[in-house]
């Protein structure tokens, strides 16, 4: 049996690690954090967090032959597996937001019970469909009398500041938090904040000010700063204040441009009265049916539709993906109101994430870091054959290199989406043709059924992997 | 309208005059600096509100009147 393996994005916090081991998930608590740890336990705090689904579960292990593979540990603790992991840059509006107040949440209950957080990263969150789940039982202390929010700054940069991007000037988070993995730094978003913006007493308090004070304090010379020990400290009023009132705030933000009547009505997308969409639906169904899957990734989910088909026909999670801002947070909806297992990321496919952050492998990739049992793309590989100039085949092998089975749709160019693709440009894709298209898909899959859902000849095709040679 | 143009002014100074600078210190030291401060006003704005309603509530209430007894 192989030892235990640290898992990447671990390694941050002396007071334990994240390991995997033969196949199941352990945390060690190490004698650095072992006192605050026992401390906040005895509280019951934790415990009523798991309960409550807030928390990911966990149990200690006493079990010898596990605690040998941790000796410098003081406790280890199991987790269940999450299924699927996901980073805050791929997150919508929607899942960003319910983070955040999640995060809120906790603090807020914490300090009522004698605890608080050490810190505030938006990596602590993972999703289970569209639910948040706080995922490091290590980020817990007991509470000092007058201590200070030490994740203030944190929460504005990871949760707030990447919000009110969204809500007060209409641009997405996703590629700027990508790019800088701590977030959006105060100082930037106060610059880029229009006067008028700035004059409420919020965006001073938790962004303006707090920028002007980091400029201040930089400029000063080392040595000149009193030590944290010298300061006053926070009271317990003002602590609790400073996370209502981010509450309050962070509840009441919506995407910029994003009126009640367009956003979250995923409902008018329902496109089931038409022919195609109950021909695609159909397939959908008998495909899941048959192929059972546990995880399907619906590449271009859109607002969720078909990823419902899936699931109702047996699919146990979906995980969506779609570059469409205003489509994700119509799927977040559609999950949220009919209580889907599943969860909407955004993906720009001729760009997925990579393996980054530290070491290059802090963060994982998008391939290789699930191995879904399914995919469905649907009226999706036109998008990068055909917007993005990507290689036809190089589309399908990527298609099919995601899971062993799925469902294509392959769109002609007789298609009025394509056309009105190619109206603005000049017609370069004279290889892509069906019969590219199914060539391609032959080299690695064996074509189950096919099924042409429009006059224009937009195509099915279900798919089963060949074995590797 | 004309009074408003000194707030303006105030804040302008305020928010404008944050410039990029070589940072060795702890990136949270500006945050925690001003937090007693905006923790303050956070906790007058989002508690006062309550305590501000029962103070109301006090002065609201019908006086004590032996006849609904």
């Amino acid at each position: 049996m192989s030892s235990a393996s640290v898992l990447d994005g671990s390694f941050r916090d002396p007071s334990g690690h994240v390991y995997q081991y033969d196949n199941r998930i352990y945390r060690t608590v190490t004698a650095f954090g072992a006192a605050d740890y026992l401390a906040v336990e005895k509280t019951g705090f934790l415990e009523g967090l798991a309960r409550s689904n807030s928390l990911l579960s966990y149990e200690q292990v006493h079990d010898p032959d596990i605690l040998a593979q941790f000796r410098d540990a003081e406790y280890v603790l199991e987790h269940p597996r999450l299924n699927y992991i996901s980073y805050p840059y791929e997150w919508s509006f929607s899942l960003l937001k319910a983070a955040a107040l999640l995060h809120l949440d906790i603090a807020l209950q914490g300090l009522d019970a004698g605890v608080t957080l050490s810190d505030a990263t938006a990596y602590n969150i993972q999703f289970q469909g569209i639910d948040p789940v706080f995922i490091d039982h290590l980020s817990f202390k007991p509470y000092t009398e007058r201590e200070y929010w030490m994740g203030h700054r944190q929460f504005c940069e990871q949760f707030l500041n990447p919000l009110l991007l969204r809500a007060h000037l209409g641009v997405a988070h996703n590629a700027w938090f990508r790019g800088s993995l701590e977030g959006v730094s105060n100082q930037d978003l106060n610059k880029l904040l229009p006067l008028r913006k700035k004059l409420s007493l919020k965006m001073q308090a938790h962004v303006v000010m707090p920028a002007r004070m980091q400029h201040k304090v930089d400029e000063q010379s080392v040595g000149k700063t009193k030590p944290m020990s010298a300061l006053k400290g926070l009271p317990r009023t003002s602590y609790k204040g400073l996370l209502t009132q981010l509450r309050g705030w962070i509840a009441g933000l919506e995407p910029k441009g994003g009126s009640k009547s367009v956003w979250g009505t995923y409902a008018e997308d329902n496109t089931y009265d038409t022919d195609e969409a109950r021909q695609k639906a159909a397939f959908i169904d008998k495909f899941t049916r048959a192929v059972a899957p546990d995880m399907v990734f619906d590449l271009g989910c859109n607002s969720g539709e078909f990823s419902e088909t899936a699931l109702n026909a047996g699919a146990k999670q979906v995980i969506g993906f779609d570059f469409d801002q205003t489509a994700l947070d119509k799927a977040y909806h559609r999950a949220q109101d009919k209580s889907l297992n599943l969860l909407p990321l955004y993906l720009d496919a001729a760009n997925p994430s990579p393996e980054q952050g530290w070491r290059q492998s802090e963060r994982s990739g998008f391939m290789g870091r699930a191995t879904p049992d399914a995919v469905l793309a649907l009226a999706f590989e036109h998008h990068l054959a055909i917007g993005k100039n990507m290689p036809l085949p190089q589309v399908v092998d990527w298609l099919v290199a995601i899971a062993p089975h799925g469902i294509i749709e392959f769109v002609t160019k007789d298609d009025p989406t394509v056309q009105a693709m190619l109206s603005m440009r000049k017609d370069i894709f004279h290889d892509y043709t069906q019969e590219a298209f199914e060539a391609a898909l032959a080299k690695h899959a064996e074509v189950i059924e096919a099924c042409k859902v429009t006059k224009d000849g937009r195509t099915l095709y279900w798919y089963k992997r060949n074995r590797p040679q | 309208m004309f009074r408003f143009f000194p707030i303006c002014g105030g804040f302008y100074i305020l928010v404008c005059s944050a410039q990029p600078a070589l940072a060795y210190l702890d990136p949270g030291t500006g945050s925690i600096i001003i937090q007693s401060i905006i923790g303050g006003i956070a906790a007058v704005t989002t508690f006062g509100a309550v305590y501000w309603a029962k103070v109301k509530d006090f002065f609201k209430r019908k006086p004590y009147n032996r006849d609904e007894e």
